[in-house]
């Protein structure tokens, strides 16, 4: 399993866990996945990116696509254990300017 | 130079080079879109945009792939002659929509670009024309698009374009193959209609065999056909069939209907008819090139005694071999005017005992074939049963009568060369020295 959903910490709080490279394949699932947690009523998405090593342009796209989704759902995003290579690129592209990074 | 810059053209040139290979690869081309606005976004960071295809035939530009423009954003937006000018003009370069406002087009579409916070509009020409375009909402960071953001979008630009140009080139090659296969189904329809009017007429003229030609060419049809040709050879051997009697057109009508064996004047008369066929059908282009030839050569025998020219087996065009089979088994099968049609058992006879002198030894076992599997129902298609109807084809032991036939040919003819030879008046020598080749 590229993607899993741990067992919630609260009611209204998912955690997914993203897989070591977050392509278009990976980063589709993930977003299949914020899709599912948003319309099952949560509104804290915890993204964990602890096992994540590479993210490309696509994944890029996604986790942005993502945001706009939570956005609309007035869910926040948070993304957690990304590495400081990938927290680079998220500042580099602005990212990190729609979601909190713990 | 700071590392951010170094950082953000190797993520940028990793993108560009997976788009490189996203269009060139063999994905659906809905995907290949798809994919290629991702990397457009996820290369800068851009938060919302669309690539659409521009139709210059209807002048309008269709979305392919959306990316967070909400469910109320035109899926279809039309160019007047002033945008297409401009923007043919400009080429591939970004327009920043809030300093476009001049042009029609982003006139009647400011509020769908504002409420979208469309900031970017790129139309992809490619050769001198608009194959699409994509728009591109505010970046991730808010900051204005670069000079150098622009740079790599257009880079990415000409590929996304490229793609489209190469999808609409095999689309309109498609289309235009569609048009031919039709144009030549049409033409083939008007072929077989002419060739199918021509055997009516040639069998107007013989009121004793009305519907002879077309039975030949339906006859010649099943032989092919269970030789195992493919379809057009075996609808070559059809048209053939129809036609085999053509130069019987310029045969007295008295002759063709003459109610007593014809004299030898007459028969010589008779006799041309296979030479006059390949007259009138050799000047017309047919799509199987065999006809003329099956006409010619159709009363020719394996033992050089047919005619016009008495020719040898393998002299003789296969073609004709099966029009011959096919009209010779069509004469014994259908009443005469100074003979009755004979029966099934008796025609499966002769055609065995002149198997080897008039027919090939294959064309017999392969119609026989045919008309035994119609006859054990492994073949539904009731072709023998419309050709020579229900009782003819049931009569008692025809079956049996077939598959003794069958076992009985050998599936080569030794009989061949020796009649041939036989006929010549010589012995063994006389055959090595016939004219086989």
């Amino acid at each position: 399993m590229i993607t899993e959903t741990a067992p919630a910490p609260s009611a209204e709080v998912a955690e997914i866990f993203a897989g070591d490279y977050l392509n278009k394949l990976t980063g589709e699932r993930i977003e299949f996945e914020c899709r599912r947690k948003l319309d099952d009523g949560f509104r804290r998405l915890i993204l964990n990116f602890s096992k994540t090593e590479i993210v490309n342009s696509i994944g890029i796209s996604i986790l942005l696509g993502v945001i706009d989704i939570a956005n609309r759902h007035n869910a926040e995003i948070v993304f957690s254990d990304v590495n400081e290579h990938t927290v680079e690129l998220f500042d580099l592209l602005g990212v990190t300017k729609h979601v909190a990074i713990q | 130079m700071s590392m951010q810059p170094d950082r953000k053209l190797i993520h940028a040139f990793g993108a560009l080079a997976e788009l490189g290979q996203e269009v060139s690869n063999k994905n659906s081309f809905q995907e290949t879109i798809r994919t290629s606005l991702h990397l457009i976004s996820g290369a800068i960071g851009i938060m919302r945009g669309g690539i659409a295809r521009y139709s210059r035939f209807a002048h309008e530009l269709n979305m392919l792939a959306v990316r967070a423009l909400g469910d109320d954003f035109p899926l279809t937006m039309n160019l007047t002659g002033e945008d297409e000018r401009q923007f043919l003009a400009a080429g591939m370069t970004p327009i920043e929509v809030s300093q476009a406002q001049v042009l029609p087009f982003f006139q009647v579409y400011n509020s769908s670009f504002e409420g979208r916070r469309l900031e970017l509009f790129v139309p992809l020409v490619v050769r001198d024309e608009i194959v699409g375009s994509i728009f591109l909402g505010e970046k991730a960071s808010g900051e204005p698009y670069t000079s150098y953001d622009k740079d790599i979008i257009c880079a990415m630009g000409q590929h996304i374009g490229v793609a489209i140009a190469q999808r609409n080139l095999m689309a309109e090659i498609e289309r235009r193959s569609d048009e031919n296969r039709q144009l030549f189904e049409e033409m083939r329809s008007t072929y077989h209609d002419t060739v199918r009017a021509f055997a009516a007429a040639i069998d107007c003229k013989d009121k004793y065999t009305e519907g002879h030609s077309v039975r030949v060419g339906k006859f010649s049809e099943i032989i092919a056909a269970e030789l195992g040709w493919g379809v057009e050879e075996t609808e070559g051997a059809a048209v053939a069939g129809y036609l085999h009697d053509v130069g019987k057109l310029t045969v007295e009508r008295k002759i063709i209907n003459a109610p007593y064996r014809i004299n030898a004047k007459e028969s010589s008369e008779l006799n041309k008819h296979p030479s006059v066929g390949f007259e009138i059908l050799q000047p017309i282009h047919h799509p199987y090139t065999d006809v003329p030839l099956a006409a010619k050569y159709h009363h020719e025998r394996l033992d050089g005694r047919g005619y016009p020219d008495g020719l040898y087996d393998r002299e003789i065009p296969y073609i004709a071999k099966i029009v011959n089979l096919a009209d010779s088994f069509d004469a014994m099968t259908t009443d005469r005017p100074y003979k009755a049609r004979r029966p099934a058992y008796a025609v499966i006879e002769d055609l065995q005992r002149n198997t080897g002198k008039q027919f090939s030894p294959e064309l017999t076992t392969a119609f026989l074939t045919g008309m035994l599997r119609e006859l054990k129902g492994e073949d539904r298609t009731k072709r023998f049963r419309r050709l020579l109807g229900r009782d003819y084809m049931e009569a008692e032991g025809l079956s049996e009568k077939i598959r003794y036939t069958l076992n009985e040919m050998a599936p080569t003819s030794p009989m061949t060369y020796v009649a041939a030879a036989a006929s010549l008046g010589g012995g063994e020598e006389a055959v090595l020295q016939l004219p086989i080749h």
